[in-house]
């Protein structure tokens, strides 16, 4: 069972993956310099958006530790390399987990089984790659879609907002309440959490530079109090 | 507060000159690199093939491929579409194809907005969620890359406490941002909370799983917009 995985982690491996890692890479570099351009000819200075870039990065240190620490189960199905490119790209952990068992019980194994060898390794990897078609139906739908923005916004200017802020509104209820009905510490933390917003979002109007970090400073005391609670009630 | 938009030079866009700088661009750079990352998925599966010589045989790849694609193919469609009023264009080709849009491309390009103070769903506010989001994907791509260096061992050194910890960083980050924009829609967020438990408790026995998040957001847009028309009327 182990030597596919000293294949899976073969230096050909990496350099097959580093491909698409570098264009994730380069895609963002594309929009960041059509972005800031945009932004400079409509007057807004280029240090505003350098704050924008570093908000982005820093309110994604949480979810990247998060993925992270999903990462290593899919690093010992699969491989170092194919779950660095797999997690650069589309990438939620337990998706590319489905993906990958689905591959190779196509060809009679499971991740994680005895006989999961090299022919159920190779089965997983269509498994991830085929995946991707979803992005040709994104292909098909964006242009699609823009083009009702651009008629929506043509119609009435304020709509657009109350589109994305509606959306937005409807996503997170979905979600928030979709954790909350799984138990009591997922209860704990949305509440906290949110409490903490509250606050947060009153001191801000006090210290602006807080404004950068008020998301990890909230999610922080929501993984602390959901723990204790889980603790709590468990023991 | 300081804000972009309410500085001396800020001057704008008009609509035309927003679609020919940002807008044709955005979908044509969305369009090619979707394109190449969809030829250089493949890269590691041929890698195998023509190296190691193993390849599943064509009637195990059409296997495969129905079985992700009956799996997957309704994410794949009401994805694109809830998640668009939001993203906007630049915002959903870069989000589609590195991942992890409800958890990190959301709330980044929010953060993103609010220290920049400017409104979503506006052209400066579609440009600000882009940098953002470029912003989460470098800092996801550094944390990736350690991992897959060196996660195990670094795995390895974090207490099982902190581990168990952070799988509450979805829920926690959800409302959050749930927070946030109902601190703006009270009324709205109310709708949507009211509506989403309606939809997981009652409406799960009948409604397929991936559609019900698109019913949630259609079922607040509508009543935004239904809210919007009577106040604009009076």
């Amino acid at each position: 069972m182990s030597d596919y995985l000293s294949i899976a982690n073969s230096p050909i491996m990496w350099l097959s993956c580093f491909p698409l890692v570098l264009l994730v890479l380069c895609q963002a570099v594309l929009y960041t310099r059509r972005a800031f351009a945009t932004a400079v000819k409509m007057g807004i200075s280029k240090s505003d958006c350098v704050k924008a870039f570093r908000a982005g990065m820093i309110s994604a240190i949480g979810p990247s530790v998060a993925v992270f620490i999903m990462m290593v189960g899919l690093m010992s199905a699969v491989g170092s390399p194919v779950s660095w490119m797999r997690l650069s790209v589309m990438g939620a952990a337990a998706g590319e987990m489905i993906n990958a068992g689905l591959g190779a019980q196509a060809v009679g194994s499971a991740l994680g089984a005895a006989d999961f060898g090299i022919r159920a390794y190779a089965a997983a990897l269509w498994g991830m790659s085929l995946f991707s078609v979803a992005w040709i139906v994104v292909l098909v739908f964006i242009p699609q879609m823009n083009k009702v923005q651009v008629k929506v916004e043509k119609y009435d200017k304020n709509l657009m907002t109350l589109i994305s802020t509606a959306s937005m509104l409807g996503i997170m209820s979905y979600m928030t309440m979709e954790n909350c009905l799984t138990g009591l510490p997922m209860i704990v933390a949305c509440v906290s959490a949110s409490l903490c917003m509250v606050g947060l979002s009153r001191t801000v109007k006090k210290l602006p530079w807080l404004r950068e970090y008020h998301m990890g400073i909230a999610m922080i005391v929501g993984i602390v109090c959901a723990p204790v609670c889980a603790w709590l009630i468990g023991g | 507060m300081k804000s972009a938009v309410t500085e001396s030079n800020f001057k704008g866009m008009s609509d035309d000159q927003f679609t020919r700088e940002f807008g044709k661009p955005s979908i044509r750079i969305g369009s090619i690199t979707l394109i190449i990352g969809f030829v250089l998925a493949f890269v590691p599966a041929f890698t195998l093939w023509l190296v190691y010589g193993v390849v599943p045989t064509p009637a195990e790849i059409a296997i495969i491929f129905t079985l992700v694609v009956s799996s997957g193919f309704a994410w794949m469609v009401v994805e694109p579409i809830s998640y668009y009023g939001v993203l906007g264009a630049a915002g959903s080709y870069m989000a589609f194809l590195s991942g992890n849009i409800s958890n990190m491309r959301l709330p980044c390009a929010m953060v993103a907005q609010e220290v920049t103070g400017v409104k979503p769903g506006t052209k400066e506010g579609e440009l600000m969620a882009t940098i953002g989001i470029a912003g989460s994907i470098v800092t996801n791509l550094i944390f990736v890359t350690l991992g897959a260096i060196g996660g195990t061992l670094l795995l390895g050194a974090l207490p099982a406490s902190v581990k168990d910890a952070f799988k509450y960083v979805p829920a926690s980050i959800f409302a959050i941002m749930f927070t946030n924009f109902m601190l703006k829609r009270p009324d709205l967020g109310a709708f949507g909370v009211i509506s989403a438990l309606l939809i997981l408790t009652v409406g799960s026995m009948f409604i397929p799983l991936p559609l019900q998040m698109l019913l949630n957001v259609v079922l607040v847009v509508a009543v935004g917009i239904l809210i919007y028309r009577k106040k604009k009327k009076i």
